[in-house]
């Protein structure tokens, strides 16, 4: 199968310029990133600040294009402008601050926005803004001001403007770094079912570590190169790498791992609680440890 | 009292007048401040009241509300009608201290004046209140839409003022935050001369200025993802279409405009 | 130092040196309703008791809209309590001749995102405002500011550069650092550590431990990730729905595992571990807190501790 996103050996180059304008140096923000996507994969892409991870989400929706290399989205090369349009339909992008990205005053007339834009008649804006935000759980607060939602409520009226542009793919940069652990949960549940029930790609940028265990693969970025990839039990069972490229593994991976170290011998891929749970049991029951 | 500002806000709820097509509010309430300058005498303050008080109990958005949106303006009622009562000449003279005089007519002329501020002011939020910035800028898109043949950029002018008062109360509450900040920091903004206060704002103006230039790239790039790219090609999610209540709510506007200006000439007072 | 005379020195005892205040802050049943007479009140923070003391590291936990903010401006007096009282080392603070600028002084509030107040052209400038407010004197002002951006780790090289050329991390550090200035006797953090990854999350707590051990500082923490700040305080308070539900040792806290999640506040991992286990039958003590407190309770268990079906 054709991947859905591919990029080539991407290069990003910003030039800093003194006050006149002459460049006096560059900042290498991607530094040849090879990553491939296959439709309907949920991936996160993890790293810290400054990792160029958001520079990546960036050139995913041709809001930058590549200084080299090539980045192919949906079959279509993003450093071609005439493919801007067609691009950021099919992979629509979600952005840190809540605010920042609400355009109208009314939430439905923000889902509208996207649709709008793209010339969709208007029988069929109404159509889909009511699908998106029905499946973002949004539909009740149609009417009113995005002023008088929660973070975590404007972000999933962000993802239902996204929705209503049928893309195939999203990608969320951050979208959970400015909210409380309630509108983090609803977020990444919103873009999980999103994943499950319409098969849409997800692009999951962050660096919660908790975000990070429901997804199909993992690529961790540091200074703009991929440093580790795989499944999240492959990466987070590597956690000194982690710390180096200033990331943390979940809670109950450390446990797992510190139990280790005290000579009890289980996995250290461990993600969730009932399974740190289960095996302590079965060894404990069993009377392996002595 | 920043947040007193009522101009520019929404107020959500579902009336017949909400959902009159924008174009006939905004026209409306054109038409109803040139009422206000149509008469001279304090009956039309009656009809024009009586109209405006119907009108607020259609839309029914709480009558406070709109009471609020006079505040911010308070200062400017004040000046005005002190000017008003100060420098008008008149015949009955009923207070002479120095060269302060004050007439009957002067109260007359400062009672009038000021109606004539408050109706204008209250007028205009009710339209504002009862409208969504979407469809105010929408109906203003479509009323100016004869400047687009010398040139006028209509549809980005009408985009720059929706993004606007989307954005205006998130930057109240914005410097609301800064002002806090800086007074934790021990700012005072109430005391010393003019100058000091002048200084002292800066505190407040260059993160405000900071945010707003942040946000405004944020939204730049959110809007280039979401496909924006003028108003070529573009559809509407709500088309503007007169439909019989606006024909209905047209007819209603001109028969006010009627009766003010016949009222002006019969009525004796 | 003032001169004490005999008959106050027997009354109170030696004089307190200056060099440690001993701070304290007491509320008694303070509310504080928004928009009152407005037509859409509404209640932040009903009837709330509460007593900070001397020397303490402490959180208050609770989501959005728990009143939580609301309640360190009351601190700060940037809000005034629509009812109850608030006693700073025993003053009233609503008391007319209570000087209102010298608690904000005393009383170091860290707002959320702190960066954004920076305004100066730099940092060293921007770091001089507070103390510069409180009208000291220049070289006072200097030294205060010089030695408050060294506690918060700002070197030498940025401390004439302008505030916004620096990173992320740079800026909330200059950002309290201009807090500390006033030499607060308690400094109040409204999330310190938002927006920031996991290890610029560990160093800016580890800098608050450090300056609550090493400047005898007063910290209160306000955060809806109370997993995030657990290791480092000694009190938690939580709170939900304008009150105060819940106040005590972390590891006390963390027994309320299910009431925590009701109110929308998260239990760290290794609560959750202990707690199933517990559950389904072993008798495990501790380990709430930390990974590694953790696996020493269940490897302890796990040696010789009991375990019934």
């Amino acid at each position: 199968m054709k991947p859905f996103i591919k990029a080539e050996d991407l290069v990003h180059e910003y030039s800093r310029r003194d006050e006149e304008g002459n460049v006096i140096g560059i900042n290498r923000a991607l530094d040849g990133i090879n990553i491939e996507v296959q439709a309907g994969d949920f991936i996160a892409v993890l790293g810290a600040n400054g990792s160029g991870k958001s520079t990546f989400a960036k050139h995913l929706n041709a809001l930058l294009v590549p200084t080299e290399g090539t980045l192919y989205v949906d079959g279509k090369d993003t450093s071609d402008h005439k493919n801007d349009l067609l691009v950021r339909q099919s992979a629509g992008m979600v952005f840190q601050n809540p605010d920042n990205q609400i355009v109208s005053s009314v939430v439905e007339e923000d889902v509208g926005f996207g649709p709008e834009n793209m010339g969709v008649p208007s029988v069929e804006i109404w159509k889909r803004v009511e699908e998106s935000l029905k499946n973002t759980g949004m539909y009740e607060y149609r009417k009113e001001s995005p002023d008088h939602l929660s973070g975590g409520q404007k972000q999933r009226i962000a993802v239902a403007g996204i929705m209503a542009m049928k893309p195939k793919c999203i990608i969320l940069d951050e979208p959970t770094a400015m909210l409380d652990p309630e509108g983090r949960k609803s977020v990444i549940k919103t873009a999980r079912e999103l994943n499950k029930k319409e098969k849409i790609t997800i692009i999951l940028i962050t660096h919660y570590m908790e975000e990070v265990t429901i997804a199909d693969y993992v690529y961790v970025m540091s200074s703009g190169q991929v440093r580790m990839e795989g499944t999240p039990r492959q990466v987070f069972a590597r956690s000194e790498e982690m710390a180096k490229y200033r990331l943390e593994i979940p809670e109950v991976t450390k446990i797992a791992l510190e139990l280790n170290r005290r000579g009890i011998k289980i996995p250290k891929d461990i993600l969730y609680p009932e399974e740190l749970v289960d095996i302590l049991l079965k060894i404990k029951s069993a009377g392996t440890v002595v | 009292m920043i947040r007193d500002i009522t101009i520019g806000q929404y107020y959500a709820t579902e009336s017949v007048i909400h959902r009159l097509d924008p174009r006939v509010k905004v026209a409306g309430t054109f038409l109803y401040i040139i009422s206000l300058f149509c008469f001279e005498r304090f009956s039309g303050y009656i009809i024009a009241a009586l109209f405006f008080f119907i009108m607020v109990k259609l839309s029914k958005v709480p009558f406070k509300f709109i009471v609020r949106g006079i505040k911010p303006i308070l200062f400017m009622l004040v000046f005005t009608a002190a000017l008003n009562l100060l420098w008008t000449s008149g015949e009955t003279v009923l207070v002479r201290y120095g060269f302060i005089t004050i007439t009957l007519e002067g109260i007359e002329k400062m009672v009038f004046m000021a109606l004539r501020l408050v109706f204008l002011i209250i007028g205009s939020s009710l339209m504002t209140l009862a409208t969504t910035p979407n469809q105010l800028t929408d109906a203003i898109e479509s009323l100016l839409k004869p400047l687009v043949y010398i040139k006028v950029p209509v549809h980005e002018v009408a985009m720059m003022m929706s993004i606007a008062l989307r954005f205006i109360p998130i930057l109240i509450e914005e410097t609301d935050k800064i002002m806090k900040a800086q007074l934790a920091r021990g700012a005072d903004f109430e005391s010393g001369n003019i100058i000091h206060r002048i200084k002292s704002i800066v505190p407040i103006i260059i993160p405000l200025f900071v945010s707003a230039a942040r946000r405004a790239s944020d939204l730049a790039l959110a809007m280039d993802a979401r496909c924006y790219h003028g108003g070529a090609g573009r559809t509407k999610m709500k088309p503007l279409e007169y439909k019989r209540q606006d024909i209905t709510a047209y007819i209603i506007i001109f028969c006010y405009m009627a009766v003010i200006i016949i009222s002006g000439k019969v009525l004796p007072f | 130092m003032k001169n004490h005379s005999k008959a106050a020195l027997l009354l109170f005892g030696p004089p307190k040196p200056a060099w440690r205040v001993i701070m304290s802050i007491k509320l008694q049943n303070v509310s504080y309703i928004y928009g009152l007479n407005s037509g859409h009140e509404k209640v932040a923070l009903r009837d709330i008791n509460l007593e900070i003391n001397d020397g303490g590291f402490i959180g208050i936990a609770g989501h959005t809209g728990s009143g939580k903010s609301t309640l360190v401006q009351l601190l700060d007096g940037l809000e005034r309590a629509s009812s109850g009282k608030i006693y700073y080392n025993g003053q009233d603070i609503y008391d007319k001749s209570f000087d209102m600028r010298g608690l904000r002084a005393k009383v170091g509030l860290v707002f959320q995102y702190p960066e954004y107040q920076l305004f100066e052209t730099t940092v060293i400038n921007d770091v001089q405002f507070g103390p510069k407010n409180l009208g000291l004197p220049l070289l006072e002002v200097e030294l205060r500011s010089y030695e408050a951006l060294k506690m918060t780790g700002i070197g030498d090289d940025l401390i004439d550069v302008s505030p916004f050329a620096l990173s992320g991390g740079q800026k909330r550090r200059v950002a309290i650092a201009g807090v500390l200035a006033m030499k607060p006797e308690v400094l109040v953090l409204d999330e310190p550590a938002a927006g920031l990854d996991p290890a610029g999350r560990t160093e800016i707590f580890g800098l608050l431990k450090k300056l609550h051990k090493e400047n005898n500082i007063t910290v209160i923490i306000v955060s809806h990730s109370m997993e995030d700040i657990a290791k480092y305080v000694d009190r938690l308070i939580v709170m939900n729905n304008g009150s105060i539900v819940l106040d005590g040792k972390p590891a006390e806290i963390f027994q309320f595992e299910k009431e925590l999640e009701k109110i929308g506040l998260g239990v760290p991992q290794a609560a959750k571990v202990i707690h199933q286990l517990r559950d389904a039958g072993a008798s495990i003590t501790g380990g709430y807190i930390t990974a590694d407190e953790s696996a020493e309770a269940i490897y302890k268990w796990l040696k010789n501790g009991e375990y019934k079906r």
